[in-house]
């Protein structure tokens, strides 16, 4: 525990304080701008991950192509699919590993909000003892909790909920490739629905300042997505035609 | 409610957190004499008073003061660059409270600026969250970096410092030629008014523990040579201050039927 307090949530709590010090005391600016330096540094993953969305993308006639030639042989289909996107270099899995390398950020952060927003005195002494002696960090406190119409240390909130489950929706649905396996359409279908699901629930039972993180970490990756890949992507594209079923099933 | 309540003439003034304070007459069951108007976002300090005045310090670096009568806001305030950690004590017409910069302030009543800041160059290390306390013409400071320090009201000048090792958070307490202070480990301390040399209370069970097995966290008092020490295992503790030692047939246990 004092292990994981040193490296990663003291830094993340003090760099937190900072940043509101200098974002006019609004520690919800300080998230948002927190938001954009974890974005930058899990750049290069996200940057890889946008890149083979764009040749998925690129690859869409060809895929057509191949749907028609083999429509009545689906395991044919789905080897020559596979040996399409090894030669392209594509992972169709989506944007599963800079998230997970967010887990961390996302506990620390947790810690961090709690922490800081201290909602009793008993909290604030407990501060006293993590805060680095920088008088950036010292002066800021007490911190400002209020931001637009959230209370950061309260939960839920049902507007936020849904602009988190709603930004995550799109912004998955930009990046998921159709799949040609029909039990890996149906995973991916599920998985659109529950992640965003999941996500909305979680941000109505954790402080509205974690649900701040993950909606802007969304729209970042919204945004650098169309940029990125010159549109909206699978949202925008019509999905692939119905399967005709193997022959015997 | 937080911090703790100041009596005077049988009024209990007590600061709450949704920001007002509150005058309760003690000798009517506690009946609601007046309520201030909303200082701040929470008022986590306890107030103190003065003549016709009751003084508070407030978590975003105001001092007020309220009319002892009905409330009403007094015309002076002061206003610093960072919050108020400490209540306040008041001493010749000076107040005296630590703020979140690391410093303790001297405030006149009735001025704008401080007359001076501890320490005069930098910053302590930490915290000044326990109420100072005043006595002919010092200053005793608590600090959360483990110090007590001694400082001439007039001037801010340090007399002394003694080193507890840990958080100091309940105020220190006067008693004859020494000043009681308790660190949050536990550890109690008589500590020479002139000198700042002090000595700790041992542990009667193992040199090596704190005083009290328990972080002392809440303010205490002192009677008749013996302090009364509440600490966070919800025992109320009594420590002889003139025999060294924590007193025979103590702790007592305050958790409800026991």
């Amino acid at each position: 525990m004092e292990a994981w307090n040193l490296i990663i949530a003291n830094p993340v709590l003090n760099v937190l304080i900072a940043l509101s010090h200098f974002l006019f005391g609004q520690f919800g600016l300080a998230i948002i701008a927190l938001t954009i330096v974890v974005r930058l540094i899990t750049w290069p993953l996200n940057r890889r991950q946008l890149q083979s969305t764009k040749a998925l993308q690129d690859m869409q006639p060809k895929i057509q192509e191949l749907q028609k030639k083999f429509a009545k042989n689906q395991q044919k289909l789905q080897q020559e699919m596979m040996k399409l996107y090894k030669e392209a270099g594509v992972n169709p899995l989506g944007c599963l590993w800079p998230m997970l390398i967010q887990f961390p950020i996302w506990i620390a952060l947790y810690q961090a909000i709690m922490g800081a927003l201290a909602t009793t005195p008993e909290n604030l002494l407990d501060l006293a003892r993590r805060l680095y002696p920088w008088d950036v960090v010292n002066q800021a406190i007490p911190l400002n909790s209020h931001f637009l119409w959230l209370d950061l240390r309260s939960s839920g909130d049902i507007a936020l909920a849904i602009i988190v489950g709603g930004t995550m929706w799109v912004q998955q649905k930009m990046t998921q490739a159709p799949a040609v396996d029909p039990r890996q359409e149906s995973t991916n279908r599920m998985m659109l629905l529950m992640m965003p699901l999941m996500f909305g629930l979680m941000s109505l039972s954790f402080p509205a300042g974690l649900g701040l993180y993950w909606a802007v970490a969304n729209i970042i990756g919204i945004i650098t997505q169309y940029f990125m890949t010159g549109g909206w992507g699978y949202l925008k594209l019509r999905p692939s035609p119905q399967q005709a079923p193997a022959k015997g099933k | 409610m937080e911090g703790a309540a100041t009596i005077a003439d049988g009024i209990m003034y007590i600061s709450s957190s949704d920001g007002m304070v509150y005058a309760l007459d003690t000798n009517l069951a506690g009946i609601q004499k007046w309520r201030s108007e909303r200082l701040a976002d929470r008022l986590w300090t306890g107030p103190v008073v003065m003549g016709e005045a009751v003084y508070v310090t407030t978590l975003d670096g105001r001092i007020y003061g309220l009319s002892r009568e009905d409330g009403e806001l007094l015309e002076w305030f002061f206003e610093a660059e960072a919050g108020f950690a400490s209540p306040p004590a008041i001493y010749r017409g000076v107040i005296y409270a630590g703020s979140f910069d690391r410093r303790l302030y001297a405030v006149e009543i009735g001025s704008n600026v401080s007359m001076w800041t501890f320490p005069v160059e930098g910053v302590a290390g930490s915290w000044f969250w326990a109420r100072p306390v005043v006595s002919e013409g010092v200053v005793y400071a608590g600090c959360l970096d483990g110090k007590l320090y001694a400082i001439e009201a007039e001037t801010g000048e340090k007399l002394w410092e003694f080193d507890t090792g840990d958080p100091i958070v309940a105020s220190p307490v006067l008693m004859d030629n020494s000043v009681v202070v308790a660190s949050e480990a536990g550890n109690v301390y008589v500590v020479n008014l002139e000198t700042g040399e002090g000595e700790r209370i041992r542990n009667p069970e193992n040199d090596d523990r704190p005083t009290i097995g328990a972080r002392i966290r809440a303010s205490f008092c002192v009677h008749n040579g013996l302090a009364y020490i509440r600490a966070e295992d919800n025992k109320l503790y009594v420590v002889d201050i003139t025999r060294m030692r924590i007193a025979e047939g103590w702790p007592l246990s305050l958790a409800a039927g026991r």
